[in-house]
């Protein structure tokens, strides 16, 4: 929650890695051609009642971890504790009543609001069928539970029996998020959830997302590409560049104060709208390059304007530089 | 030769357009009365959500409505021509050249089996009439002037090859290829990574400078325009809002349209972490469905300080500050009952 | 406990709205198509010819009693409404009669190589690896090989090991078979499909939402999978159906049909030879083949637009 003092760490990441093998089909099987380090040991910490972003361009890694982590997709090698939990352990073994009890708590709110629901169902099936595969509140209670979640998220009781392509994007937000409080999770995964919608409807939702968190003492791991509503939602950052993490620090902090070299190109590059603000240059060149051959050393190095002749033999592991603020970096500004 | 009325040094005067798509739900009104100017060399930002118009808009320019939609009313008068009345032919021969159209998703809008070359040379060849050899020599030009690197064997290759942002550099080395005197770009920035949004903004300002071009930028991005334009107009539901100089527009909006839409953005530059009640400025409601419009002022709905009036009188635009007109009863007499 | 059903997960609240939904919204765009609402009309009225058989046709499609009166090949007349044909049967008839085989044929043969078909595309699709691989070298063999002379020849040989047996006795027992037959051959452009759909839903977003959820491998694949996939399916089902019906048709032309059924091409087999002299029995069995196969060629052609709204927006 947003001003309190949170110490108590409900998740940890250790050393997540996802490995893509690059494979060439022929007839009689799949050659392995190269490896794509899509998330290379990413480790952090998320405390009860904050809020993480997770931030990074497109290949930066942001959305492999979070479906790792959920093993929505099947991490390489790393660990995931949840409330002490080693939650990776209990998704390999596989143990039914054990995953779904996992699977309860951890809940993901997707991207695409028009993708994410499924068309031929009502949006009551799709909300309530956490309940009917969690078993966790009788059947007679399943209809009272649907309407409580959807008076939570801002939609009518009416809204209940009809589908999803009468409602506009903002309102199959709304649904999504529903379908995520239903099992009573405590931490929700926010995928770009406003990316998706109009302007004017942002607010809403970003809104909903304090509140509801507020309300149900929830913890966020908010992944967006959009640092605005990025610097409104957050309690902490984390930067991506090329699968690995490079800056974490407390929000206010990050944006005035950005040590890494690619967490202030990229906060330089946000156009912000005032017309008054002096642009700052363009401090970065070429493009983010391909992760299946990932530069030596910093991985940022080509790019970046403080590069030393160490950046490109030795990555910089991510260290605490004082007051929460990590940073991977040999020459941090 | 007399001069067309109202071409008073102005390049583009577009005047009462109105396109209306025939659907099968009904007719959709996209764009209702919309009337802008545009000078020599100047960027116009025309920003607004999804439902706009703003896209239709820029199509219309260049006539390339998709069917069931139609150009129902109003002119655009371009270099004193009046381009709704042009048939097919004499508008082929102004695409692509005096006016060219940079779009959204640059991977969409190249063309993935002929090679960056005999695409941009195929232009070259058909507007400027000049010999292959010479169209791929111009076309390198260009590529270097776009910043890509090492151009002549870029031209060789596929847009498969290409990363996003070089393909929009593409696209937009294929707009300028025979130096319009406009250029429309539809969110040509929206579907890249922020740092490659920056250069190719950068990029597009530096271009526009060079070649003096005037340039039609649409988007939804207030940060996009506040960077690039030098006049902007907000559009809602198919109507313009408000027309002004970007400073001004920032400075002091005057429609609450404007108003809502600048409140309710976060930013990057202010903190949240003082307040944690704090929240958002939240315009309730939605995007209206354009068949069957609010009556009177399109944004009256949502409107915090919506007026009785409001509801059956569609404001038109009224001059409230040397060049800054605002489509708001509040500030205008009158305007017609709808 | 509670009971619960894998269709009905809420309980009495929800019943009637989830068929509600997706079949309405559909019947609603079906019925705006006017190619897919003559299709259904043309369906609908062999179907209606069909169930109420006995009743239409004027005589007994086995009566030859025409012809102990000189009456056979006879043309159209107040008590023999098409004509007789060769054998001195009413062509009306034999061809009201014709109908219910016809569905028979179309139907059954379309139901299980609708059942394999979209067993082996579906595990194929979801599974993926090598039992995609082995799944796709079958369905490929069989769309290579000449299915047309190889299910005649298997029609032929069925027939003569049958000959001498007790099995002969059973009734429309070789119908049965070709519809079998037809049936396993006609399963290949479906597998594909199902296939194709399973690959393209398996990484939906909302089956992603579902697996997130915690939901079983079984309830995805069958209640939200297959019911995305059906749209797509059905029409190949409803092509399908047209398709049986005229290889059914072809088959029996040709000699090799049930001689014990009475089938369109049966009536064409049958009266062949006098195409000049009484062409009625023939122009009314390939009228009646026309009509059917046209009826379900135009109704999937209407369902593509019914259950796919996305392709015209």
């Amino acid at each position: 929650m947003k001003g309190s003092q949170p110490s108590v760490n409900l998740l940890r990441i250790e050393q997540l890695v996802k490995l893509y093998p690059m494979l060439r089909r022929g007839i009689f099987g799949s050659k392995q051609v190269g490896l794509v380090r899509a998330i290379d040991n990413v480790s952090f910490e998320i405390r009860k009642g904050e809020t993480l972003a997770l931030v990074g361009e497109s290949g930066c890694g942001k959305t492999t971890t979070a479906r790792s982590m959920l093993y929505l997709t099947t991490p390489t090698s790393g660990r995931a504790y949840f409330d002490g939990v080693d939650i990776l352990d209990v998704f390999r073994r596989g143990n039914r009543a054990e995953v779904l009890s996992i699977r309860r708590q951890l809940q993901y709110v997707f991207q695409d609001p028009y993708l994410s629901l499924n068309p031929r169902w009502s949006i009551a099936e799709t909300i309530m069928e956490p309940l009917r595969v969690h078993q966790h509140l009788p059947k007679s209670a399943w209809e009272g539970r649907l309407m409580e979640l959807l008076e939570l998220v801002g939609l009518e009781r009416y809204h209940a029996w009809r589908y999803p392509h009468e409602f506009s994007g903002g309102q199959r937000q709304r649904v999504g998020i529903a379908r995520a409080l239903a099992g009573e999770p405590k931490f929700l995964i926010c995928d770009e959830p406003v990316s998706s919608l109009d302007v004017s409807v942002r607010a809403q939702i970003l809104n909903l997302l304090l509140d509801l968190q507020e309300r149900l003492e929830l913890t966020y791991l908010y992944i967006s590409h959009d640092l605005s509503s990025v610097r409104f939602i957050s309690d902490r950052v984390a930067v991506m560049y090329l699968g690995k993490i490079v800056e974490i620090a407390d929000v206010d902090e990050l944006f005035t104060h950005p040590v890494h070299h690619y967490s202030y190109a990229l906060l330089a590059a946000i156009p912000v709208p005032d017309p008054e603000t002096a642009v700052r240059p363009s401090v970065l060149i070429g493009e983010v390059p391909s992760a299946l051959n990932p530069p030596s050393g910093c991985r940022f190095h080509p790019r970046c304007m403080g590069a030393l002749p160490k950046c490109s033999e030795e990555e910089p592991p991510l260290l605490p530089i004082g007051g929460g603020h990590l940073v991977a970096c040999h020459n941090p500004r | 030769m007399v001069p067309a009325a109202g071409n008073n040094g102005r390049l583009l005067e577009v005047k009462d357009l109105r396109i209306h798509f025939y659907t099968g739900s009904g007719i959709v009104k996209a764009v209702d009365g919309i009337s802008y100017g545009l000078k020599p060399g100047q960027t116009l930002g025309v920003v607004g959500e999804s439902g706009s118009g703003k896209t239709i808009s820029s199509l219309a320019l260049l006539r390339l409505i998709p069917r069931p939609g139609k150009i129902i009313s109003g002119k655009i008068l371009f270099e004193d021509e009046d381009l709704t009345a042009k048939t097919e032919t004499e508008m082929i021969a102004v695409r692509g050249k005096k006016i060219a159209m940079i779009f959204q998703n640059p991977a969409y809008s190249l063309n993935p089996i002929y090679s960056i070359g005999a695409q941009l040379g195929e232009i070259l060849v058909w507007h400027e009439k000049v010999s292959q050899k010479a169209a791929q020599e111009r076309a390198a030009e260009l590529l270097q002037l776009v910043g890509i690197a090492d151009p002549v064997s870029r031209l060789r290759q596929f847009p498969h090859e290409l990363s996003g942002g070089m393909k929009q550099r593409v696209c937009i080395a294929r707009a300028l290829l025979c130096n319009p005197a406009l250029v429309l770009a539809d969110e040509p920035t929206t579907n890249l990574d922020v740092t490659i949004q920056a250069q190719i903004l950068d990029l597009l300002m530096e271009l526009k400078n060079r070649f003096h071009m005037a340039m039609i930028l649409v988007t939804h991005d207030m940060g996009v325009v506040a960077r690039t334009a030098d006049r902007i107009v907000v559009m809602y539901a198919g109507r313009i809002c408000e027309e002004a100089n970007t400073k001004v527009i920032f400075r002091d909006p005057r429609h609450p349209y404007t108003k809502a839409l600048l409140e309710t953005m976060p930013r990057v530059d202010q903190s949240y972490t003082a307040d944690s009640r704090n929240r958002l400025v939240v315009i309730p409601g939605r995007i209206p469905n354009l068949v069957d419009p609010p009556t009177g002022c399109r944004f009256h709905p949502r409107c915090a300080v919506a007026m009785e009036e409001c509801s059956t009188i569609l404001p038109e635009p009224v001059d409230v500050a040397g060049g800054h007109t605002v489509s708001c009863l509040k500030y205008s007499g009158g305007g017609t009952a709808s | 406990m509670t009971t619960r059903t894998a269709s009905d997960p809420t309980g009495p609240v929800d019943q009637g709205f989830r068929k509600h939904g997706m079949w309405s919204q559909g019947w609603q765009r079906f019925r705006r198509n006017k190619t897919g609402m003559l299709g259904l009309v043309l369906v609908g009225f062999i179907f209606l010819v069909a169930v109420f058989s006995p009743l239409l046709a004027p005589h007994d499609p086995f009566d030859q009693s025409a012809m102990l009166q000189f009456r056979s090949k006879a043309p159209p007349s107040w008590s023999h409404p098409l004509g007789t044909d060769r054998m001195g049967y009413d062509v009306a008839s034999r061809v009201i009669y014709g109908a219910p085989t016809a569905l028979f044929v179309g139907l059954g043969a379309m139901l299980v190589a609708a059942t394999i078909g979209i067993t082996l595309g579906g595990i194929s699709g979801y599974v993926g690896g090598v039992a995609d691989e082995l799944l796709m070298r079958i369905t490929e063999f069989f769309l290579v090989i000449p299915i047309f002379i190889v299910v005649l020849v298997m029609v032929r040989i069925f027939g003569i090991l049958v000959l001498g047996t007790a099995l002969e006795k059973i009734p429309y027992l070789n119908l049965t078979t070709i519809v079998f037959i037809l049936g396993v051959f006609g399963w290949p452009p479906i597998a594909r499909m199902a296939r194709a759909e399973f690959l393209r839903l398996k990484e939906a977003e909302f089956v992603e939402a579902a697996r997130c959820i915690g939901v079983e491998r079984k309830s995805i694949i069958f209640r939200h999978i297959l019911p995305n996939a059906f749209p797509s399916l059905v029409v190949l089902i409803a092509l399908g159906i047209g398709g049986a019906i005229l290889m059914e048709a072809m088959i029996s032309f040709l000699g090799f049909g049930d001689p014990k059924a009475i089938s369109w091409g049966q009536a064409l087999y049958f009266n062949y030879e006098f195409l000049k002299i009484s062409p009625w029995a023939s122009i009314a069995a390939g009228t009646a083949i026309f009509i059917t196969v046209l009826g379900f060629n135009l109704l999937a052609d209407g369902l593509t637009d019914a259950l796919n709204p996305r392709l015209k927006e």
